[in-house]
């Protein structure tokens, strides 16, 4: 199986939701069309700022480390998981609090529908769907509490849609989009984040390089947070909803059996709160290994 | 010598004329708004006092103070202070009533404008209920 036109897939569905949804990468990883099997772990990093009548009061950074995983349970299922573990900081101009703890664990289950081929065993369109839940086993914020956003777990199950459509339109170059819906329940006390939409769209670029692959994806990433609501009702104030349109850029490097990864996202424009809160840079950077037994011959080429 | 003479004395009117024609400084004056909670509020037991405000200078501030106090049992329940230099605040504390009884509370917000003991404060007046 060849590599040059392979698919390049990063799902985003976060779990902590400071900006009523977001927060907490699961990524199904490079190499959809291919039959790795995947353990690694990922850090990821974001910080935000929160404005009161334009004077900053707060700001907010996020660290994440995920144990992440992908099985191939058949030609054309994937299995994904990850467990983060989150460290949380509001930092006030009267105060500063800091929460830590296991988040909520995720899966999603990808289905090929569609794998093109070239002579060359390239891959020419891919096109898969996939479903995720996000399960709320993860350490919430107490019912009073004035601070769930800082909270790594939500408290509540979300449940997405994903699908990725992937043309080679050259020899080493791919355009990938993906479309994701992710929908959100409600938890114990009756407080729900709204649901949030995406789509992102990347070039994806692969060369040989040294004993491994490089393979780039500079692109575009636009997302959609519904409001917050409580028992049904729209939140007094502030109520999480907006848009993000960022740029982003995935750099990996996959040798025989690891895969390195890099991806670093920075906000564009913005609206969140009406204004209120503002998402600085996201970066991530991961390490996997590859368990695979023709994983010599997917270098060649 | 003549020269160094005349360049002297023309340094020294310069410098008279300079000093004389500068402005004495403005006191800085603050804009203080307590946006929540508002005069005669009640929070129910158990629930969150929000305490929103900002602060805004005409130049440069020398950090504030919040405190909440009960004025039933003139106890201090909350306190908190920031003494960095800017030209203006925000904040947004919460506190959980957890008084017991029904008290008369003050929210108080104090600026200091230098470090002569020059202040600005603003007060609200609400109701922390049983």
């Amino acid at each position: 199986m060849s590599l040059v036109g392979c698919v390049f897939l990063t799902y985003s569905i976060w779990s902590c939701d400071i900006c009523g949804g977001v927060s907490g990468n699961a990524s199904i990883g490079l190499l959809a069309s291919t039959q790795f099997h995947m353990i690694g772990m990922k850090s990821n990093f974001n910080s935000y700022r929160s404005y009161l009548e334009r004077i900053v009061h707060s700001r907010e950074r996020l660290f994440q480390q995920e144990l992440t995983g992908r099985w191939q349970l058949a030609p054309r299922i994937q299995l994904i998981g990850s467990i983060p573990y989150q460290i949380g900081m509001q930092k006030r101009d009267l105060g500063t609090d800091i929460i830590s703890g296991l988040g909520d664990p995720r899966l999603v289950v990808n289905y090929i529908l569609l794998h093109q081929k070239d002579d060359d065993m390239s891959t020419r369109n891919f096109l898969s769907l996939g479903g995720g839940i996000k399960t709320p086993l993860g350490k919430k914020a107490p019912e009073t509490s004035m601070i769930r956003n800082l909270y790594p777990g939500t408290g509540a199950w979300n449940i997405s849609g994903l699908l990725v459509f992937t043309k080679r339109i050259s020899h080493n170059i791919s355009l990938q989009q993906e479309g994701i819906c992710t929908f959100k329940t409600s938890d114990k006390s009756g407080y729900k984040y709204g649901n949030t939409y995406s789509y992102s769209a990347s070039l994806v670029w692969n060369k040989k390089v040294g004993i491994g692959r490089i393979i780039c994806g500079p692109g575009l990433m636009l997302e959609y947070f519904d409001a917050s609501t409580n028992h049904g009702l729209p939140l007094e104030g502030y109520n999480n909803q907006g848009y993000l349109g960022e740029g982003q850029l995935n750099i990996h490097y996959l040798s025989y059996q690891w895969l390195w990864g890099m991806n670093v996202k920075q906000p564009i424009i913005q609206n969140f709160n009406e204004g209120s809160m503002k998402q600085g840079p996201f970066v991530s950077i991961s390490l996997s290994y590859l368990i695979t037994k023709t994983n010599k011959n997917e270098l060649k080429n | 010598m003549n020269l160094k003479i005349n360049i002297s004395i023309l340094l020294l009117l310069s410098f008279v004329i300079w000093t004389g024609c500068e402005k004495e400084s403005e006191p800085v004056k603050a804009t203080l708004t307590l946006i929540e909670p508002t005069a005669g509020d009640t929070i129910p037991a158990g629930e969150a006092l929000h305490m929103h405000g900002t602060v805004e200078g005409t130049g440069e501030l020398h950090g504030y103070s919040l405190t909440l106090t009960n004025l039933t049992t003139n106890q201090l329940v909350y306190s908190g202070s920031n003494d960095n230099h800017q030209t203006s605040y925000a904040f947004d504390e919460h506190w959980v009533n957890m008084e017991g009884v029904t008290s008369s509370m003050r929210l108080t917000l104090v600026v200091n404008l230098d470090h002569d003991g020059t202040t600005s404060s603003k007060s609200v007046d609400f109701v922390a209920a049983q």
